[in-house]
């Protein structure tokens, strides 16, 4: 019987859905499933797992903490464990986790290391993955001692296999050395009003001067129903966020009408809109090409203009 | 110990992936011995870890990875220029890029570029119909058969507000000196130029047959342009006939020649510090570097400084082989380093003389937010200020 270890990654005290199209891919006669648990959670997971066909739940932990993502202790213990277990086939979800994690593992073990795999096949030790873009299928056949896999996730549709599983523990003996200190985690910005969908967009460019500043439209979208958008400049400045950014190399909408403050109207802006039912510009540049554009320009303050508008709306 | 065989196996996952770039018109992909002369002159260098070198030794073996970066060459030239053994590596990179739109693995916002190109004859989505919309409220005189010049004026600036400003003081120059030329209005088409360098062969197809068709139709024999990348393609990459003699400049070598004959006298004072940018396609692609500094000179009142950049060394915009429709990270921008060189050099405004230069350096400048301290301004409209007395 050869044994197979698969890291489970987790998130939040949960488990990554994608790890059991993992799972499923590598089970097959003559193996025994390892799972690697390292957020402490073992437990939690095993009926989910088991009914997978994972055969053991393996409690990891090291005399460093594990409970915190930290991708030296992970592999390390990880490594450990497959010393202790005599596992020497490991593989895992080709996440950006994954990709962290496993390289690790293959380089302390000296394994034959294969990621983005769409499937694999333990016996004939062989993998199919795809190359340039999508372009080529390759079948490669890996030797050596101990083996690496990472899986693209969703590559492989997760099957159930019930086995009953038990848990077991296993302390690594690592210690942090402290090479790597991660900081802080940022999570990424919340999807906010869909822009492509909205009927009203007011937008702002680099004349808005500040992101506080852009309060102003955020009122005056708030009586319009409208979305916030910006332009490319106004990004640049850190004054939006990427993901509100109109034109070209951001998003196309085509709202009924499209209130654009303080843009001059670069092409690659105006690529960006130019479809919307009606164009409102309001820039205190006569000569400002947005004006070329419109269906209504306003030469003027965008400050005074916009409060003044939001304040007519309301009434 | 493995054989050389089997680690050549082993090192070239898909050897055919060099001869496919070599069948794409990539055959100088052989010539290359390694030197590394071109990542050490590549503008990339100054804002990021790319390696153009690595990369041609990556397709010559078949490696993975040169994929995205294949998208990054500007196609300035200045590798090509420097390479001992005078490998055209922009035209590698075409030919690559080629091979990968064909694949699709095209980055997304030049996809919508080309496909308005095939659709409309433009990059900038607008309509056919409406290219000589700037010319209701500005008559042109039309191109004839038997008129001298055919006045190309570039779909930049046909449908660019900001560009529009440009070709109208070519045309307000080009009357005021009565050169007898004409315009072809909505029968013109891309010249093809941004198709060719994204490796849309088929779509230059087209474009250039479609302009030569009408070239051949009107007895064409000479082309003004106002854009240095439409130049490039008529002069060097267009294929006329045998026999059609059609010459193709730019309007600085007019300017340059209509001021040395005094029929242009420029005596309005300028009195402004400016430097001048050479666009790479006017420069390093087809060696225009004195005329526009005439030109320049020939102002009264201007004080003219240079970066330090210049001629064949000019430091590029970022926009030519597509960088135009490109989204380039903000920190990772070749125009804002140029403007920075400007404004070293005091300059309060930026001379050039193409419409991507204009675009790019324009771009930089309102995102590094310096609109008060420096501006940009074509050939064109600084000869305009000084024949019309008006301010730059």
């Amino acid at each position: 019987m050869e044994k197979v270890g698969v890291f489970i990654e987790t998130k939040d005290k949960e488990m990554k859905m994608s790890i059991l199209g993992v799972i499923t891919g590598v089970r097959g006669e003559g193996f025994e499933l390892y799972a690697f648990v390292l957020d402490g959670n073992a437990e939690s997971y095993k009926d989910s797992l088991q009914e997978y066909g994972i055969n053991k739940v393996v409690d990891l932990s090291a005399d460093s903490p594990t409970a915190e993502y930290d991708p030296e202790v992970y592999a390390k213990a990880i490594v450990d464990a497959c010393k202790g277990l005599d596992i020497k086939i490991i593989a895992g979800v080709n996440s950006a986790i994954g990709k962290d994690i496993l390289p690790r593992v293959a380089a302390e073990l000296n394994a034959a290391c294969i990621l983005d795999c769409v499937s694999v096949n333990l016996a004939e030790k062989t993998v199919v993955k795809s190359n340039y873009s999508g372009k080529t299928i390759a079948k490669v056949r890996l030797s050596g001692e101990y083996f690496v896999y990472g899986i693209r996730p969703n590559a492989i549709t997760a099957e159930p296999a019930p086995v009953t599983a038990e848990v077991i523990a296993h302390k690594a003996p690592v210690q942090d050395e402290g090479r790597l200190v991660i900081k802080e985690v940022k999570a990424g910005t919340s999807k906010g009003v869909d822009l492509t969908e909205a009927e009203i967009i007011i937008s702002g460019g680099r004349a808005m001067g500040s992101k506080d500043n852009y309060k102003i439209l955020f009122d005056c979208a708030e009586v319009l129903g409208a979305a916030v958008g910006a332009s490319r400049a106004s990004v640049d400045a850190d004054y939006a966020p990427q993901s509100i950014q109109v034109g070209q190399t951001g998003k196309t909408v085509s709202p009924n009408i499209y209130i654009a403050c303080g843009i001059s109207g670069a092409i690659q802006h105006l690529a960006g809109m130019k479809t919307s039912k009606v164009i409102v510009a309001i820039n205190k540049d006569p000569d400002a090409p947005i004006f070329t554009k419109c269906d209504y320009g306003i030469v003027g303050d965008l400050f005074k203009i916009v409060p003044e508008l939001t304040e007519a709306l309301k009434r | 110990m493995p054989t050389t065989s089997e680690l050549m196996k082993f090192a070239a996952p898909m050897l055919e992936m060099a001869q496919t770039v070599v069948e794409a018109k990539g055959e100088e992909l052989k010539l290359c011995y390694q030197c590394g002369t071109c990542t050490s002159v590549c503008p990339w260098g100054n804002l990021k870890d790319f390696n153009p070198r690595k990369l041609i030794e990556m397709i010559r073996l078949g490696f993975e990875g040169f994929e995205d970066d294949s998208w990054k060459c500007v196609n300035c030239k200045l590798c090509w220029d420097k390479c001992p053994n005078q490998i055209n590596i922009p035209q590698i990179f075409q030919s690559v890029r080629s091979i990968l739109l064909a694949w699709n693995a095209c980055p997304p916002e030049l996809n919508i570029a080309l496909t308005s190109l095939r659709d409309e004859g433009n990059p900038w989505q607008e309509s056919k119909e409406k290219r000589d919309e700037w010319t209701k409220d500005f008559p042109v005189p039309a191109y004839e058969q038997g008129t001298e010049y055919l006045l190309f004026s570039c779909c930049t600036n046909d449908y660019d507000p900001r560009n529009k400003k440009d070709i109208k003081a070519v045309v307000e120059i080009l009357n005021m000196a009565k050169v007898n030329y004409g315009y072809i209005g909505n029968k013109e088409v891309c010249c093809g130029d941004i198709a060719l360098s994204a490796g849309e062969n088929e779509g230059y197809g087209m474009l250039s047959n479609k302009n030569l068709e009408i070239f051949r139709e009107l007895a064409v024999k000479k082309i003004l342009t106002i854009s240095p990348h439409c130049l490039n393609a008529f002069k060097n990459r267009y294929e006329f006939n045998e026999g059609e003699e059609v010459q193709s400049s730019h309007l600085v070598q007019t300017y340059a020649k209509l001021i040395e004959d005094k029929v242009l006298e420029p005596k309005g004072e300028i009195k402004n510090k400016v430097t001048y940018h050479d666009p790479c396609y006017l420069g390093r692609h087809n060696d225009i570097y004195d005329e526009p500094r005439f030109i320049i000179n020939s102002i009264p009142g201007i004080e003219f400084v240079e970066m330090n950049n210049i001629r064949e060394n000019s430091f590029c915009c970022g926009g030519g082989g597509g960088g135009c429709w490109l989204e380039t990270v903000k920190g990772e921008r070749l125009g804002d380093l140029r403007v920075l060189e400007a404004v070293e050099t005091g300059a309060e405004v930026i001379i050039t003389a193409c419409p991507y230069c204009v675009q790019m350096l324009e771009a930089s400048i309102l995102g590094l937010g310096i609109d008060e301290k420096i501006k940009v301004r074509t050939v064109s409209e600084l000869l305009l200020s000084s024949l019309k007395n008006e301010e730059l």
